[in-house]
């Protein structure tokens, strides 16, 4: 025992590891395999967000998906607040399937560390481990068919 | 909306940033050579550090490992082609004055023998002024063996250097690049990501393609030339190899010197003949089974631009600027295509 933890201790990334437990937390990357996610943070980059500090203005062209490792952030359409999403939640996903103009200014509502995927680099995930890729698409149709059924519910 | 003068402001400092860049590359460009191996190593091993990374074991102990094995494949090579390419440089040197003094004798006779069957030349002084020339070509290269020499030693410190640089090249390039991402301001993240990222894509895809497709090109070469038994055929093979890299002109070298090599050995231009279908082949199997397979023409480029980025990589940097001339034409390319798309963001 003793050897095996000097062993993990010498070789295992421990951060690495703990940043795949926190990616299995985000509904996104539901089902996916520890291989799967340690593509994906291989892929990732990480930037922190001041509280206040904009990730990205409506109507610019979208081309990142963003997760938030830390911190929380707001949605603002006209003005208004119309979400708020915190640790393990994730925005921007449809950017990973076509680069159209992002329909609510996001910005930092306190110090948050986000992970960014660029839309090119999921693209090569996909190629790389395609069954993967189809659980990740899967969970994202799933969460717009939701989205599309909410604002139906609005409509009425 | 950022009004006019702020864009055109912002446009003129990028300017000015980016030619500063590249006069100061341009000053340091003789030191620069063991830097871009490294780079070109280090894309090649990347990959599989990454994939032993994602398993979650240490980037230092991946990084590691993959170093070792790529050390110990290189030695390996050195150890059974150091031998080969020693005898046939010690070969060619030792000939050296007798194959040039071959050379010109056979130059004379095809002058004298195209001045007997197409007279006409001969009349008009083509033969005398191309023979002439030919004679000033091999004795101004016999006096510049020096500074090939001096550049020799530059190669034996670059080869001496570039383990240590790509070492820390794949150790920590990540982590510069992840300092250097939380520097630039929110605004501008996406389209950095996308250039970064892009780049990585295009200069990845061509370096990886090319170092596979120097060596498969270089044992086939290598392969062919032994078949019709030409000398020094394993080095000839490795410049082959190298200069394959040179779109267009890269392939023509490798035949040109195996013709020479050839014309000296056998005194019979039939050679010319053998080599030429040695290279052949060789090219119909590069265009139809290697670079459909490893995509090594990662760099979509018009034909017209790529002729224009190797004739200015010469006239810059001779034939180091020939082999890098593509991909950095595919670099500006794929920088200048992603902020056109991107500049409405900023107006």
């Amino acid at each position: 025992m003793k050897i095996m933890s000097v062993f993990k201790s010498f070789f295992i990334d421990k951060k690495f590891k703990e940043d795949i437990t926190f990616l299995k937390k985000v509904s996104l990357f539901e089902g996916l395999n520890d291989v799967a996610l340690g593509e994906l943070l291989t892929i990732s980059s990480r930037k922190t967000y001041v509280p206040g500090e904009v990730v990205f203005e409506a109507g610019t062209p979208g081309k990142v998906l963003y997760i938030i490792k830390s911190g929380e952030v707001e949605g603002i359409k006209n003005g208004k607040v119309i979400f708020t999403l915190k640790e393990g939640d994730y925005f921007g996903e449809i950017a990973l399937l076509d680069e159209t103009p992002r329909t609510a200014t996001v910005r930092a509502k306190k110090q948050s560390e986000l992970l960014l995927i660029y839309k090119v680099k999921f693209d090569g995930f996909i190629l790389d481990d395609p069954l993967a890729g189809v659980k990740v698409l899967r969970s994202m149709a799933s969460k717009i068919i939701t989205r599309l059924g909410e604002l139906e519910e609005h409509g009425k | 909306m950022v009004n006019d003068k702020t864009v055109t402001a912002k446009t003129i400092v990028l300017l000015v940033i980016t030619g500063i860049g590249i006069w100061f590359l341009y000053s340091v460009r003789n030191i620069l050579m063991p830097f871009v191996v490294s780079a070109m190593i280090a894309y090649l091993l990347f990959p599989i550090v990454k994939k032993i990374q994602k398993t979650g074991v240490k980037r230092v102990v991946a990084v590691s490992i993959v170093y070792i094995a790529f050390i110990a494949i290189i030695a390996i090579a050195v150890y059974i082609l150091v031998p080969i390419i020693t005898y046939e440089l010690n070969n060619f040197i030792s000939n050296f004055n007798d194959n040039i003094a071959v050379l010109k004798k056979y130059i004379t006779e095809l002058q004298k023998y195209a001045g007997k069957h197409v007279p006409v030349l001969r009349d008009a002084g083509i033969l005398d002024n191309l023979a002439g020339k030919f004679h000033e070509f091999i004795s101004r290269e016999i006096s510049n063996l020096p500074s090939y020499m001096k550049g020799l030693f530059s190669v034996f410190s670059t080869i001496l250097l570039v383990p240590v640089i790509t070492f820390f090249y794949i150790l920590s390039g990540d982590k510069i690049m992840d300092k250097l991402f939380e520097l630039i301001p929110s605004r501008y993240v996406e389209t950095s990501l996308s250039v970064f990222w892009e780049i990585d894509e295009v200069l990845g895809r061509f370096i990886r393609g090319q170092i596979l497709e120097a060596t498969i090109v270089a044992v086939l070469s290598s392969v062919g030339l032994l078949i019709i038994n030409l000398d020094y055929a394993f080095l000839i093979g490795i410049i082959a190899g190298l200069s394959n890299a040179i779109p267009y002109l890269g392939p023509v070298v490798g035949g040109t010197i195996a013709a020479i090599v050839g014309l000296i050995q056998y005194h019979n231009p039939v050679i010319i003949l053998k080599v030429g279908m040695v290279f052949a082949i060789v090219q119909f199997i590069d265009n139809n089974f290697i670079q459909p397979i490893i995509l090594s023409k990662g760099v979509n480029l018009n034909p017209v631009i790529v002729i224009f980025a190797v004739m200015a990589g010469a006239e810059v940097y001779g034939v180091i600027g020939m082999l890098l001339a593509v991909p950095s034409a595919g670099v500006i390319s794929t920088v200048v295509g992603i902020l056109l798309k991107d500049k409405k963001k900023y107006i």
